[in-house]
C-alpha cells in the first residue's frame, strides 16, 4: 500500500512538471535562431572576401586541378569563373572539355547535420561532372563513361577569414573532393589562357631547351632527385634518393600563371616542405621557397634518379624500393602518373624484337689511335645453327656530331651498311634494312641519355664504354647500376 | 493487489497523457519568414505556370527531388527560361491548339510539379534515367543542360519523356482505356523486357550507330509482341505511355511504316524485291555461291553448260531460302503491328471520347513544331 501513494505521489509530480507554460532553451537562443546565426556568419566569411576566393579543382583523385574564382554576396549569389580544362582522348589529342565558363547563379549556407554551402544553379563544378572519358569493357573493348565526381554540394569544413575548406558532400569512397580556398587578389581574376598555356609548355618541354630532365636541389643540402610531369593531367611525380632508398611521390597540381602548385604539399625531409613553385624565365628554372627553404627546378640531362621502367606498361610496380601510388582500376588514366619524359625516353625502345640492348663504344679521346667510336648491337633469339640461340654483336662505326656533357648525338657513318656486309657471320642473318628503325632513332636530335662505364678488354687495356640507357631491353633492371652510377659521378 | 497495481499506472499514464501537454501551449518556434522572389526565372515561371496551371517548376537545385544514390547536376540558369518555353511550345501549347478540350485538358490535369534536372540521373549501377512520374503529380525532366532545339536527338528525348510521363498521369488519373491491358496480356514480362532490347545491324552483323556514336535500336522483338518499345513490354501502364508517346513525337510516315501493319500485297511484294535482289546480285556473297556450286559441278566432269546451270541453281536456291525468311519475318512483325493498331485505334477513341482530344491532330502540331525547330524557326 505504501507502494501505491508513492507511483500516485511520484506520477503527479511528473505529470504535473512535464509541461510548464514556456519552454526554456538549454542555450540562450533558439534552436532556428542558432542555425540561422552560424549559417550567417559562414556567409559573411565567404562574402567579405572584397576580390572572392581562389581554389583549385577536379572532380577526381587521378588528376590534378585546375583555377577557380568564386566571388560571394551575402543576398545569397556567387560569380564562378574558371580555367579552360583540356585534356587528351585517347589518341593523345587535345580537346576543351570545359570551356572558359564565367557564371553567376545563387547559392545557399544550409545547416542539417553539417553546414553545407550548395550551388544552386549549373556552373563549372556540374561541367565536371558531364566529362565523360573511355573506360575499359569487359571484353576488352571500351566505352564513354562518366568521369566521375563533378560536386556542387559541399560541407564546410573550416571557414576563416583567409581560407575556407570544403568537402563534397555526396563524394562516395574514400576520396572525397576538397576545395581548399584561399583569398583572391584581384589580378586573379584576369585569366590569362595564353599565359597558362606558355606556362604548360614550359613545364611539359622546358622553355628555352630540349632537356628532358628537371633536376631538383635544395640549398645547402646533399639532394638528388628529378621532377616528372604530365601536364595534360596535372600530375607531377618528385622521384628522389632518401638514405638510398628511391622515393617517388606523386602529387596533384594546378598550373598557375606564374608557375604551379601542388594540391597537397610535399615534405622531403624535416626541413623541406614544398608547395608552390614560380617559374623564372631568364634562367629557366622554378624556384620555391616555401617553409623558408630554397628549392630549384632545373631543365638537365641528367637525370636525378632513373630506375626502369617506373611503372611498366601493365601498371606493375617497379621493385619494393619504389614508393608510389597507382590504381590500376583507372589504367585508362594511367598517363596521368607515368610522365611524358619516361615515353620520350621509350619511343627510342620501338627497335626490332630481337634487340637486347645496345652497348656504345666511345673513342678513348686520349688515344685517337684506339678503336673508333661504334655502335654494337647485340641481338638475341636469332637462331644460328648449329648453336641455337646466342647473342649476335653487330659493330656500326659512328660519327659523334654534339657532345654535351652526357647527351650526344650521333650520326651513322655512310658506310654502316658495310659494317653489316662484313661481319661475315652473320651476314646472312642481319638485313641492312632492319637496321633503319635504328637509324631513325640514333638520329634523332634530341640524343641519349649515356651510361658511361670502364671495361677491360682481353689484353687488361681498359676502355670506356657508354651504354644508351633508352634504348635498354624493358626487362632490364638498371636501379643498382644507376645508384651506383649516381654516387661515382657526384 | 497486482490488479490494482495495473489499474492505477493505466490511470496513471492516461491521466499524462491528456495532461501532460496544453494545446494552448505556444510551441517555441518561429515560423520562416517566406520571402518571394525577385529572381528573373522565377518571375517567368510563376506568370507562365504558377499562375496559370497551379504548376510549380523546381529548376534550383534542392536534393529532395532526387535520391542521395544518384548522381546529378542542377541546370545551368542560361537553359532553364529556355526549356520552360519548350514545355510550353511542345506539350502545353498543342494541346491548347488542338481543341477545346484539349486546352481544358492540359489546365485539369497538368502536374503541379516539374522538376529540371541538368545531367542524366545516372544510377550507382551506370545505367540511365530520363525522367519519371511520380503518383501523377509531378514530372522530372532531365539533360536540360544539353538544351539544343536543333538537335532532333535531344528534342525527341525530351518530349518523348514530357508525353510518357504525362501519360502515366491520364491513365492515373483516369484509368486505362477499357480493355487495353487485356489485348497484351500475356506479352507483358516485368523486368525482362530488357531481354528484348535490340539493335540494327548491317549484313555483315555490325551494331549501326547514329553520328554520336550511339546504337540504334531495333524495336522489332517487341513489335512483334504487339508493343511498340522493349519498355513497353514491362506491363499495361508503360505500353500505353510509350504508344501515346510515341505517336505523338514520330513523323507520321515513319510511325506508320514502324508499327502500323501492311497488306499481304506488300508483303509479297517486300519477299519478291529480296528475291529479285539476290538473282541480280553480284555481291561476294552470291558469287561465291554461284562458284561453289560451278566448282562443284566441274570436278564432277559436267559441261559448262551444266556447271553454269548448277551455279544458277544454287543462287535461286539460296533467294527462295532468303525470301521464306523476309517472309517469315514479316509476317511476324505485322501479327504484332495489327495488335499495335488496335490498341492505337482503341487509345485515339479514348482520348477524344473522354477529353475531346485529337490525337492525331496533336501529334500534327508537335510534329510541325520539331520540324520547325530543326529549320531554326520558331
Amino acid at each position: 500500500m505504501k507502494n501505491i501513494f508513492s507511483f500516485v505521489l511520484l506520477s503527479l509530480v511528473i505529470t504535473f512538471s512535464a509541461c510548464t507554460d514556456e519552454f526554456e532553451n538549454t542555450f540562450d537562443k533558439s534552436l532556428e535562431e542558432r542555425v540561422a546565426e552560424l549559417n550567417t556568419n559562414q556567409v559573411d566569411i565567404l562574402a567579405d572576401a572584397e576580390y572572392g576566393w581562389i581554389g583549385y579543382y577536379s572532380s577526381v583523385e587521378t588528376m590534378g586541378a585546375w583555377p577557380v574564382l568564386m566571388n560571394f554576396t551575402k543576398d545569397g549569389w556567387v560569380k564562378i569563373k574558371n580555367q579552360i580544362v583540356e585534356i587528351p582522348d585517347e589518341y593523345g589529342k587535345l580537346f576543351t572539355v570545359i570551356p572558359g565558363l564565367s557564371n553567376e547563379l545563387s547559392y545557399n549556407v544550409n545547416t542539417t547535420q553539417t553546414t553545407n554551402l550548395v550551388f544552386e544553379s549549373g556552373c563549372v563544378f556540374n561541367a565536371w561532372h558531364a566529362i565523360k572519358v573511355n573506360k575499359p569493357t569487359a571484353n576488352g573493348g571500351s566505352v564513354a563513361a562518366p568521369l566521375g565526381g563533378g560536386e556542387f554540394q559541399f560541407i564546410i569544413k573550416s571557414a576563416k577569414p583567409d581560407c575556407v575548406i570544403l568537402e563534397s558532400l555526396t563524394d562516395k569512397g574514400e576520396f572525397k573532393t576538397e576545395l581548399i580556398l584561399r583569398k583572391a587578389k584581384e589580378e586573379d581574376w584576369f585569366f590569362d589562357q595564353d599565359k597558362t598555356a606558355e606556362m604548360k609548355r614550359v613545364l611539359t618541354d622546358g622553355a628555352t631547351s630540349d632537356k628532358y630532365f628537371r633536376a631538383i636541389s635544395i640549398e645547402g643540402k646533399d639532394f638528388q632527385g628529378h621532377l616528372r610531369v604530365d601536364s595534360d593531367f596535372r600530375m607531377a611525380t618528385f622521384d628522389y634518393l632518401d638514405k638510398d632508398v628511391i622515393k617517388s611521390i606523386p602529387r596533384r597540381i594546378a598550373i598557375t600563371n606564374d608557375g604551379f602548385v601542388l594540391m597537397d604539399s610535399l615534405r622531403i625531409d624535416e626541413t623541406t616542405q614544398v608547395a608552390k613553385f614560380i617559374y623564372n624565365q631568364e634562367n629557366d628554372t622554378y624556384t620555391s621557397e616555401d617553409n623558408g627553404v630554397k628549392t630549384k627546378i632545373e631543365y638537365s640531362n641528367r637525370p636525378g634518379i632513373i630506375y626502369f621502367p617506373f611503372v611498366d606498361e601493365w601498371g606493375t610496380k617497379n621493385g619494393e624500393n619504389v614508393d608510389c601510388t597507382m590504381d590500376y582500376s583507372v589504367w585508362n588514366l594511367y598517363n596521368g602518373i607515368v610522365s611524358n619524359d619516361f615515353y620520350k625516353l621509350c619511343k627510342t625502345v620501338a627497335l626490332s624484337d630481337g634487340l637486347r640492348n645496345i652497348d656504345f663504344y666511345m673513342n678513348n679521346e686520349k688515344n685517337p689511335s684506339g678503336s673508333p667510336t661504334t655502335i654494337t648491337l647485340k641481338y638475341n633469339k636469332l637462331v644460328l645453327p648449329p648453336f641455337g640461340y646466342r647473342n649476335i654483336n653487330v659493330d656500326i662505326p659512328v660519327e659523334v656530331i654534339r657532345k654535351e656533357k652526357t647527351s650526344v648525338t650521333f650520326k651513322l657513318k655512310d658506310d654502316y651498311r658495310k659494317a653489316f656486309e662484313a661481319d661475315i657471320e652473320n651476314v646472312e642473318l642481319i638485313d641492312p634494312e632492319s637496321a633503319s628503325e635504328l637509324i631513325e632513332v640514333l638520329t634523332d636530335e634530341q640524343g641519349f641519355y649515356l651510361l658511361p662505364d670502364i671495361y677491360q678488354s682481353g689484353s687488361g687495356e681498359p676502355y670506356q664504354v657508354v651504354l644508351l640507357i633508352s634504348v635498354a631491353n624493358p626487362e632490364i633492371r638498371f636501379v643498382t647500376e644507376y645508384l651506383e652510377f649516381l654516387k661515382s659521378t657526384k | 493487489m497486482k490488479i490494482n497495481n495495473k489499474i492505477l499506472f493505466m490511470f496513471l499514464a492516461v491521466l499524462t497523457l491528456f495532461t501532460s501537454c496544453d494545446k494552448d501551449d505556444e510551441l517555441n518556434y518561429e515560423k520562416r519568414e517566406i520571402v518571394e522572389s525577385t529572381d528573373e526565372i522565377d518571375l517567368f515561371m510563376k506568370d507562365h505556370f504558377l499562375d496559370k496551371y497551379n504548376c510549380a517548376i523546381r529548376w534550383k537545385w534542392d536534393d529532395k527531388f532526387v535520391a542521395i544514390d544518384y548522381y546529378v547536376s542542377p541546370p545551368m540558369r542560361e537553359v532553364v527560361i529556355k526549356t520552360a518555353e519548350m514545355v510550353e511550345d511542345f506539350w502545353v501549347n498543342p494541346f491548347i491548339e488542338s481543341s477545346e478540350g484539349g486546352k481544358a485538358f492540359i489546365e485539369k490535369n497538368f502536374p503541379p510539379e516539374i522538376v529540371f534536372i541538368g545531367s542524366e540521373i545516372l544510377n550507382q549501377n551506370g545505367t540511365e534515367t530520363l525522367g519519371f512520374a511520380e503518383a501523377g503529380v509531378r514530372i522530372t525532366l532531365t539533360e536540360v543542360n544539353q538544351f539544343d532545339l536543333k538537335d532532333e536527338k535531344w528534342l525527341k528525348t525530351q518530349l518523348h519523356t514530357i508525353h510518357h510521363e504525362f501519360t502515366h498521369i491520364v491513365h492515373q488519373t483516369y484509368k486505362l482505356p477499357n480493355g487495353f491491358e487485356k489485348i497484351s496480356g500475356s506479352f507483358y514480362s516485368g523486368n525482362s523486357w530488357t531481354t528484348l532490347v535490340d539493335y540494327q545491324k548491317n549484313a555483315k552483323g555490325e551494331v549501326l550507330r547514329d553520328e554520336d556514336g550511339e546504337p540504334i535500336f531495333d524495336h522489332s522483338p517487341a513489335i512483334k509482341r504487339g508493343v511498340t518499345t522493349a519498355y513497353g513490354t514491362t506491363n499495361e501502364f508503360e505500353d500505353f505511355a510509350e504508344l501515346v508517346s510515341n505517336f505523338i513525337i514520330t513523323d507520321a510516315d515513319e510511325f506508320n511504316d514502324t508499327y502500323l501493319p501492311v497488306s499481304d500485297a506488300e508483303i509479297q511484294e517486300a519477299v519478291l524485291k529480296v528475291y529479285n535482289e539476290i538473282i541480280a546480285a553480284t555481291t561476294e556473297e552470291v558469287i561465291t555461291i554461284k562458284m561453289e556450286a560451278f566448282y562443284a559441278a566441274y570436278l564432277e566432269g559436267k559441261s559448262i553448260e551444266e556447271c553454269q546451270a548448277a551455279g544458277d541453281k544454287a543462287v535461286s536456291e539460296y533467294a527462295i531460302k532468303k525470301s521464306v525468311e523476309k517472309s517469315d519475318e514479316l509476317r511476324a512483325l505485322n501479327s504484332g503491328k495489327i495488335i499495335i493498331k488496335e490498341k492505337l485505334e482503341m487509345t485515339k477513341a479514348y482520348y477524344q471520347n473522354n477529353f475531346d482530344v485529337d490525337l492525331e491532330n496533336l501529334r500534327d502540331i508537335v510534329q510541325e513544331r520539331i520540324v520547325n525547330a530543326q529549320k531554326g524557326e520558331e
